[in-house]
């Protein structure tokens, strides 16, 4: 191959390579101010709650998390993480009900059953992720919000 | 992040291109710390007969130490401190826990005064610190209004030694940087060389990383600066949990290029994630200590406890972000003189925790990266140091010939990328994840959860091992927390690993 057009494919590559080993995500952040966006992911976290039912903990940390966006600029989550009672219906009940409830809300989801655990995940299309867990003998619910530049 | 990844790969090529283990083995190996050898040995105060004994105003009964001091059979059998002004020419030529017991029997006042004037006085004492049994038992024998002052006259000191007491040293280390961060910015810039004013953007550049990294103070869990050294590239500690009271607890290790001023505040986002990991775990497989059941089919309207709110009952976590050594970067990476700084300060760690815990001792777990792994497993073979489990993730060769060699209770885990050419490079030692080396496998391929049945990201490359939602990140927290029956290896055997398999193992 000439060296000429061996060298785009080249530096495609180490770029590629590049975005791979740094973990760099391809998802924008929003047009929505910091707070607005903070304020989203929590209600979408207090509305999974809610779906689930019972009494929850809120363990959320306020300390935000380092996440890089394009192009590696640092940028930062907020995490959640509840912890709750055991689901009085049964695990699949329950996993069902909060599948119901993220795809209504206009997220993406993934179900995943073994053994006696259920982990119900969805993805808002700005990034926010949520990871619904149940077992028999409780469940959980964490999460971080979109990567927004810090 | 893309120069560490770009410098990894260099980094790794140059090591698979150098010699072998028997080159790098040949590097003279440092005495041991004095501490940690002590630590092996318990034995009386020794040198403190000498220093004068007699009532002043800080002699006293032994301190109610505070709430998180665990002062441990040793100090129930110390004796009580009673001690003398003693004279200063004397005190500045003493070292070690003498040194420490002279500076407890000074006003506070008088100690900053002595420190300031000899600062070479605290540089010795935390090159080659006292056994963390030692220091426990001289804090623990002074009085409360004597520690507060030591924390406020001596903060450097008291936040970095192994066996004070971790919410003292927080106080400590906390005061230190905002006094240097303080002095730093008030600091006349056209009263220094260009040279100097570039080193003094450099260090404050790399504190204020430490104040991002320790969170708002509303943190949750809170977060404690166990250790910290302004000087050069630094060093600092920070926990995410109570490590005076967690049931579980984990250090992370760090490996090349892991600096306090580049990667401080995302050593801690990586602690805080395995803290967060380990809680869903510990959660959903503790059966006996769950809140009643939700009672009926139907959604109920939701109670929510406030931030603080915990379950009593539900095991409790801390992880440290530990950056306690100079980690090396591409012209140091050959050598082990690093390694073995490491060591040493990872076994001064882990006695420390020890000591103070007592008879109360957590389940403890060493998660080592890359220069790092070597590094513990020489704090795991040469010293006096134990652990419950050690996992080890991207190793460039362990100094001893198999796990026996490691003072590990427990298991033994070790992960190994795609694409990640440190562990096949062997450059010190045997590789860990041989089966020659009988450590277990940990799966970090990605694949089935197969306890969730998650579709799990996998790690590729030499610095993804800590990567939200990876199954490296799976894996680890559940060696941190005791539940490595549940660790994956990427075998057949894994699709035996279900939550049934848990509860009854």
């Amino acid at each position: 191959m000439p060296p000429a057009r061996a060298l785009p494919r080249t530096v495609a590559s180490l770029v590629a390579a590049a975005l791979l080993l740094s973990g760099c995500a391809l998802v924008p952040s929003t047009d929505v101010t910091d707070q607005q966006a903070r304020d989203r992911f929590i209600a979408l976290v207090d509305a999974a709650q809610d779906a689930a039912g019972g009494r929850w903990q809120v363990k959320d940390d306020p300390s935000p998390r380092e996440c890089t966006i394009p192009l590696w600029v640092t940028g930062a989550r907020i995490p959640a993480l509840r912890t709750g009672p055991a689901p009085g219906d049964g695990i699949e009940e329950a996993a069902g009900r909060m599948q119901r409830h993220f795809t209504d809300s206009g997220m993406r989801t993934t179900v995943s059953e073994i053994g006696d655990v259920v982990e119900v995940r969805a993805e808002t299309p700005a990034g926010e992720l949520l990871l619904f867990r149940v077992s028999e003998t409780a469940m959980t619910i964490t999460g971080e919000s979109e990567c927004r530049p810090a | 992040m893309v120069v560490d990844a770009a410098a990894a790969i260099i980094a790794s090529l140059t090591v698979m291109a150098a010699a072998g283990p028997s080159t790098a083995l040949e590097h003279p190996r440092p005495e041991l710390s004095a501490s940690i050898v002590q630590a092996a040995a318990p034995h009386a105060l020794g040198p403190l007969a000498s220093l004068p004994e007699a009532a002043t105003t800080h002699a006293s009964a032994p301190a109610s130490a505070p709430a998180s001091s665990s002062a441990g059979p040793a100090a129930s059998s110390a004796t009580p401190a009673v001690a003398a002004i003693p004279d200063l020419t004397r005190l500045t030529s003493t070292r070690g826990t003498q040194l420490l017991r002279g500076l407890g029997a000074l006003p506070a006042a008088e100690t900053a005064r002595v420190l300031a004037a000899n600062p070479q006085l605290v540089e010795r004492t935390l090159a080659r610190p006292p056994a963390p049994r030692q220091v426990d038992r001289w804090w623990s024998n002074l009085d409360a209004a004597t520690q507060l002052s030591l924390v406020s006259a001596a903060p450097r000191l008291v936040g970095n030694l192994d066996g004070v007491p971790y919410v003292m040293r927080d106080m400590a280390n906390r005061s230190h940087l905002r006094s240097v961060v303080n002095a730093l910015e008030l600091a006349d810039p056209m009263s220094l060389g260009a040279s100097e004013r570039l080193q003094q953007r450099e260090q404050l550049q790399m504190l204020y990383s430490v104040l991002d990294a320790l969170g708002p103070a509303t943190a949750n869990p809170p977060r404690q600066l166990i250790s910290l050294d302004v000087e050069g590239q630094g060093k600092a500690a920070i926990v995410v949990g109570d490590l005076a009271t967690a049931d579980y607890v984990s250090y992370i290790v760090p490996g090349m290029f892991i600096s306090v001023q580049q990667s401080m505040v995302e050593w801690v986002d990586t602690a805080a994630r395995l803290h967060d990991e380990q809680v869903t775990w510990l959660t959903l497989l503790d059966s006996a200590t769950r809140a009643p059941a939700v009672t009926t089919g139907a959604p109920v309207p939701t109670g929510t406890d406030d931030a603080t709110g915990t379950d009593a009952s539900t095991p409790t976590v801390a992880t440290v972000a530990w950056i306690g050594y100079q980690t090396p970067h591409l012209l140091n990476v050959g050598s082990l003189d690093l390694a073995y700084e490491g060591r040493d300060a990872i076994a001064s760690a882990v006695l420390g925790l020890q000591t103070l815990r007592g008879d109360n001792a957590p389940y403890l777990s060493l998660l080592a990266h890359s220069y790092g792994s070597t590094a513990a497993m020489l704090a795991l073979t040469e010293t006096s140091a134990t652990v419950d489990a050690l996992a080890m993730i991207g190793s460039p060769g362990a100094p001893g010939a198999s796990v026996a060699t490691l003072n590990v209770r427990g298991d033994v885990f070790v992960g190994e990328a795609a694409w990640d050419p440190i562990p096949n490079s062997s450059f010190f030692g045997l590789d860990p994840g041989s089966s020659d080396f009988g450590a277990r496998a940990m799966n970090v391929a990605g694949g089935i959860d197969v306890i969730t049945n998650r579709v799990l990201e996998g790690s590729t490359g030499h610095n993804s091992y800590f990567s939200p939602g990876t199954e490296s990140m799976r894996n680890l927290a559940l060696i941190a927390i005791d539940r490595g029956e549940l660790v994956t290896d990427g075998t057949s055997t894994d699709a035996l690993r279900t939550l049934d398999y848990a509860l009854t193992y």
